[in-house]
């Protein structure tokens, strides 16, 4: 960093969280952590499944209808 | 940190890891703290932020993209929170006064780190950047303090890099005036830290 103006301020102390306080974060966080919810992720999974079959199932649907639009043209 | 190690933790965190949050905790706490403290100039308020800013990851982590970029989704979060807290209060922090050595540690004495920090020269760059107008401060401190990059900060700040870059150009030119007049005749803030 070259701007002196930038440098001085990166230069600036850190501050310091009391520790105290910084262990009830984590603790909180952690628990937050145990008890996150996980229907997203089921869901997520579902979708991982439902997906490529809906894929499939759309491309033989399209697959049928241009097979008959071209028999009704007689092609 | 790198980018290979930061998607390392965050694939971890997605599954619920606690080691891989408290690294990731480890690496971005004091820096978050330091920005939210200089940002709202109240240590209660400011560790408030910092626990809510902590507890949103934890809520979100099965919602975050395996290539989030942790750094710039902390500092957003931690950046909305101060917003709302501002607009909650109808409060112009950048208009307070006094300053305070905010940065000692309530429980303890003064390190011989911390009597350093509260030197002079810190005492006029924290007086100026208190005297700037709160976006101007908060595009100085990501940029200068927390040291993000302009294209993070601007993701940061909901804004374009180039809006960015000139948002900077003016906090800069603000600051530089504001150090100047705090500054006795003949002394020069800036020069001493030119080489």
């Amino acid at each position: 960093m070259t701007d002196p103006l930038l440098r001085l301020l990166r230069g600036l102390p850190q501050a310091t969280l009391d520790p105290s306080r910084a262990d009830r974060i984590r603790t909180r966080c952690h628990a937050a952590l145990a008890h996150r919810p996980r229907r997203d992720s089921i869901w997520a999974d579902a979708a991982d499944i439902w997906a490529p079959l809906a894929a499939g199932a759309a491309g033989i649907y399209l697959t049928a209808v241009l097979r008959q639009a071209l028999t009704a043209y007689g092609l | 940190m790198d980018r290979e190690t930061e998607l390392g933790l965050l694939d971890r965190l997605r599954r619920g890891d606690e080691a891989a949050f408290d690294a990731v905790y480890d690496a971005f706490n004091q820096r978050l703290f330091t920005f939210l403290l200089r940002l709202v100039r109240r240590r209660d308020v400011a560790e408030d932020l910092l626990e809510e800013t902590w507890l949103r990851l934890v809520k979100h982590t099965h919602r975050l993209n395996e290539d989030t970029r942790l750094g710039p989704w902390l500092f957003t979060v931690a950046r909305n929170l101060h917003v709302s807290y501002v607009r909650s209060r109808l409060l112009e922090v950048s208009a307070t006064g006094g300053v305070t050595p905010f940065w000692f540690s309530s429980a303890d004495r003064p390190s011989p780190f911390e009597t350093t920090a509260a030197r002079e020269l810190e005492r006029r760059i924290d007086r100026a950047l208190a005297s700037l107008p709160a976006a101007s401060r908060e595009v100085l401190l990501l940029v200068g303090v927390a040291g993000l990059d302009h294209s993070d900060a601007a993701d940061v700040c909901g804004i374009t890099p180039e809006a960015l870059r000139q948002r900077l150009h003016r906090a800069r030119a603000l600051l530089t005036r504001a150090l100047e007049s705090d500054t006795r005749p003949g002394e020069s803030v800036l020069g001493e830290v030119t080489p």
